[in-house]
């Protein structure tokens, strides 16, 4: 662990005109793995669409951030804490949700909303039972002390995730734009402040352990797992809010993954200058950490800043208030390197920062198109009620309240819509805005069609954020793949990731941050490629929020689909069938611009829409259904169409007396009628009668079951 | 009304009481540091809602060890009102400025959801601008929250709020976390201190909910008979 490899060290070697000493080259290795150097992914990642008039602060920085108007911005990341929580899922979780607070309140936003996508394997698996059992309680342990609200997630089960699950973790937050921190250090003879934990021997190597294939040594990594102290960062954060208001910092980062070497050389490589540090007085929790251990530390709850000599009294007098140690450790050097002493002043490394680019041929370069086996399910001939009742029951599909009734969703005041029936949202204080924010994978797809599935990923939730009225204004993306050193796996993620930036591109909704984690992977194999992203947007006036729930009886239903209907994998063909082949669905370009070009005249017309996602048309006009008393019936339709999941198709509940101009203003697109609102405590599907309130018990009560 | 939103390092609902009051026109309303000496300038306390010092021990066990838990007694004895809510409420049974215990919720997780609530106390300064029988609907979020009066005679206990369904029926399944008969919030024999897990602060404006607002209202006006 943690040595480089001989071609790395003979890379080292060269640059440096002499070997390195030993804390040298654990600072080469941990700055050259995966997780922080994104070697082998960097080449795909340089050419996304990041393109806004509103970016502050784009990929590279802690968070994206986006001016959102009226003197504020949001910064919003997502990250993945995979590798820690299949060995340790309380911590692993917890931890991971810490760090990606850190990242938005480093830059001077209050954290205000989380959200934590999921994959799991199945649930009659006692061991992935356990896994998200300690994973909902490391998220909820956290997040909940904090005082940051959970605001949705995404669960979803696959044997592939049985050894690896993902634990991914996005974060929001919301400052003045005046008040906007970066990660830049300046000026020569400013001061290097360190705040927070004092720094223990946890998470030593954490870097490396997260660049790997998990195997049975793994499980011996544990110490390799940091440990989480809520309490801390809730004081830091209060620390940091006040630092922003004051404008008492000239720079400031979190220390992450490979803590304080990351953070130092981050900050000096982005302002070009150097950073010499005196390890000595490093904040310590025991006095045997060496100087290695102290460099590549990953101890949680832990801040780096670059500090004016003159503003040192007003900090730390802030920092003594909100009970948060601190120590001065360092200045900033002209000379653009790191240079660390001990407190005699000897040098303990000198490394030019210019040798610490990585610009040697990534792990993996190979790319290979594999074809997969597509014999799709037949779902012509099943039972329309049967099948509505076991998707209904299916952890695939059912309510997700016993996880996120764990979480905190309303602590700030600021919850408009909380988790549980589409897009979540959020107001922004003193403003009438509001923002939503959702979550969305479609692992089988990527799986099957890397660039269709990234590309169908980004429309999706794009439209889903347009049907409430809001604008799409960024992407923030988690790619969570195998090793990338096998040719196969590298396509997934060099195409997916293509995929998702195309999209992103059409629509002009910029990728502001990601991460990737990559060697998810173990003796069975790799995960489903998750391409996860979360997608943020904003409504100028709160009031003009359309719900995806149907609104009164009488409306005439319709669908309308964007893509070319071919069959992709379903629930149901999962669930009924275990058959998750498949194509996957073109999107129709065309007639998305002209649907997106029309929003403005279409959507006053509507009393409600939704996407149809996860369970087809059945599912989706069924959670339309779920607040206000109403039910629906539609007359007739093929088995096979009640549940296919299409590439981009919503449904619109059209008041008869709008009828007729809805589909005037919709002729080219051809939206079909399929049925119509009821009241009442039937759901009707071609002639057969389902009790509404049967079908909300199989649905809110299933998934509590599995923990019985 | 002089109001002081009391702060511990873990506190994190201290922001969201503060705009709650302010949105009702509270003039008058400060934080207070924990480490205060001398509570006499104000005329209510409110103990905020969050993980005070981590509460890593047991809740409340901490704060209540703080110098504004000692400034408490004799603040109460000279009519002052104090509000305790959800952790608040914690560290004032911890303290035994009110009576009883919060045990873990019964299913020994945290709950956060929306719940009912049925107002069965309105002669206090905190309660009387609603009417006995209304029926509240109210965010809970929390993991301890069980209340339980073991040890303490029922006639003693003020019970302010209970648990019910949406139609007002007190029963075991509109009971979130096992609390017994269902009690929600309580005060002390005065009516002065009241305690309560449910989030009244999350529900004052027409976006989030507006069965909080009779509660701010009746303090900041300053009515009501805590005498009973």
């Amino acid at each position: 662990m943690g040595i480089l490899s001989a071609n790395d060290l003979k890379i080292v070697t060269e640059r440096l005109k002499r070997k390195p000493n030993s804390v040298e080259a654990g600072i080469f290795s941990v700055m050259w793995s995966e997780h922080c150097s994104y070697r082998t992914s960097k080449p795909f990642l340089s050419k996304i669409f990041t393109d806004s008039p509103r970016k502050l602060a784009g990929p590279g920085e802690n968070a994206g951030a986006l001016d959102i108007g009226d003197g504020y911005f949001v910064a919003f990341k997502m990250e993945s804490h995979n590798h820690p929580s299949a060995i340790e899922p309380y911590q692993g979780a917890a931890t991971g949700i810490g760090g990606i607070l850190r990242d938005i309140f480093t830059m001077g936003a209050r954290p205000v909303a989380s959200t934590d996508p999921l994959r799991f394997g199945h649930m009659n698996d006692p061991h992935s039972r356990h896994l998200l059992e300690e994973v909902v309680r490391g998220v909820s342990d956290y997040g909940n002390s904090v005082g940051v609200p959970t605001l949705c997630g995404e669960t979803q089960f696959d044997d592939s995730y049985g050894i690896n699950c993902l634990v991914n973790v996005f974060a929001l937050g919301i400052g003045r734009t005046d008040e906007i921190i970066k990660g830049r250090a300046s000026g020569t003879g400013n001061l290097v402040l360190y705040f927070g934990s004092k720094t223990g021997r946890d998470g030593v190597d954490g870097a490396f352990f997260a660049s790997d294939e998990l195997t049975e040594e793994s499980k011996k990594n544990r110490p390799s797992v940091q440990i989480a102290n809520p309490f801390q960062e809730k004081k830091v954060i209060e620390a940091c809010m006040e630092i922003a208001r004051k404008h008492l910092v000239v720079a400031m980062q979190d220390m992450g993954a490979a803590g304080l070497t990351s953070s130092s050389v981050e900050m000096a490589e982005r302002g070009n200058v150097g950073i010499s540090m005196d390890l000595s007085k490093v904040p310590l929790r025991q006095n045997d950490v060496t100087h290695y251990e102290m460099m590549l530390s990953e101890t949680q709850e832990r801040m780096l800043a670059i500090v004016e000599p003159g503003r040192l009294k007003e900090i730390t007098a802030v920092l003594k208030r909100h009970e948060v140690d601190w120590a001065v450790i360092g200045e900033v050097i002209d000379e653009p390197a790191l240079k660390l002493f001990d407190g005699d002043g000897e040098s303990v490394a000198v490394i030019p920062l210019e040798s610490l680019q990585y610009d040697v041929p990534p792990a993996g370069t190979k790319r290979e198109k594999r074809d997969l086996e597509t014999s799709q399910a037949d779902l012509s001939q099943i039972s329309v009620p049967s099948a509505i009742r076991k998707l209904m029951a299916s952890d695939l599909i059912n309510s997700k309240h016993w996880i996120y009734e764990q979480y905190d969703s309303r602590v700030g005041a600021d919850t408009v819509r909380p988790p549980g029936n589409g897009f979540s949202v959020l107001r922004v204080m003193k403003t009438k805005k509001a923002l939503s924010i959702t979550n969305l994978g479609l692992e089988d797809w990527v799986q099957l069609e890397p660039y269709n599935g990234g590309f169908n990923t980004v429309v999706r939730s794009a439209l889903e954020h347009y049907l409430g009225g809001f604008t799409p204004i960024g992407i923030t993306d988690c790619l969570n793949y195998g090793n990338p050193e096998k040719p196969h796996i590298l396509e997934q993620f060099a195409a997916s990731v293509k995929g998702m930036s195309d999209a992103a591109e059409l629509l002009s909704v910029p990728i502001i941050s990601g991460n990737v984690s990559l060697y998810n992977e173990n003796e069975n194999g790799a995960v489903k490629p998750l391409l996860q992203i979360g997608m943020v947007g904003l409504i100028e006036d709160i009031g003009d929020i359309s719900y995806p729930e149907f609104q009164k009886t009488g409306s005439r239903l319709y669908l309308l689909e964007l893509s070319d209907g071919v069959n992709s994998p379903t629930v149901a063909s999962k669930v009924l069938f275990d058959n998750d082949q498949g194509a996957v669905p073109r999107i129709d370009q065309n007639a998305l611009k002209e649907f997106i070009s029309n929003m403005e005249k279409i959507l006053p017309l509507v009393s409600s829409a939704r996407m149809i996602s996860r369970g087809g048309l059945a599912l989706a006009l069924f959670k339309m259904c779920l607040e206000n008393g109403l039910a629906f019936e539609i007359p007739k339709m093929e088995s096979g169409d009640l549940f296919k999941e299409y590439g981009a198709a919503m449904i619109f509940e059209i008041d008869p007396s709008l009828e007729k101009k809805f589909l005037s203003l919709t002729a080219t697109l051809s939206p079909k009628h399929i049925g119509t609102v009821t009241v009442g405590d039937d759901i009707i599907i071609n002639g057969e009668k389902m009790k509404k309130a049967e079908l909300i018990e199989l649905y809110s009560a299933s998934f509590g079951r599995n923990f019985l | 009304m002089k109001i002081g939103i009391g702060v511990f390092p873990g506190s994190n609902c201290d922001r969201d009481a503060m705009y709650a009051f302010k949105c009702h026109g509270a003039k008058g309303i400060d934080y207070i540091h924990y480490g205060v000496e001398t509570l006499s300038e104000y005329d209510m306390i409110i103990l905020p809602g969050g993980f005070s010092f981590g509460d890593y021990l047991r809740t409340g066990a901490i704060a209540v060890h703080s110098e504004l838990f000692s400034a408490l007694p004799s603040f109460i004895a000279a009519g002052g009102l104090v509000l305790g809510v959800c952790n608040g409420f914690q560290m004032l049974v911890e303290s035994g400025l009110l009576p009883g215990f919060l045990l873990r919720n019964r299913e020994h997780r945290f709950i956060s959801k929306q719940i009912h609530l049925r107002v069965e106390d309105t002669d206090t300064p905190f309660t009387y601008k609603y009417s006995k029988g209304d029926v509240l609907r109210m965010p809970i979020a929390h993991t301890t929250g069980n209340y339980q009066p073991a040890g303490t005679s029922e006639k003693d206990i003020r019970v302010i709020f209970r648990y019910c369904d949406e139609d007002g029926n007190v029963s075991d399944e509109a009971n979130p976390n096992g609390s017994h008969d269902n009690i929600a919030a309580i005060s002390d024999p005065k009516g002065r201190v009241l305690g309560m897990m449910p989030h009244f602060e999350r529900v004052c404006d027409p976006i989030l909910g507006e069965s909080g607002i009779p509660l701010i209202k009746g303090i900041l006006e300053g009515g009501g008979n805590g005498n009973s």
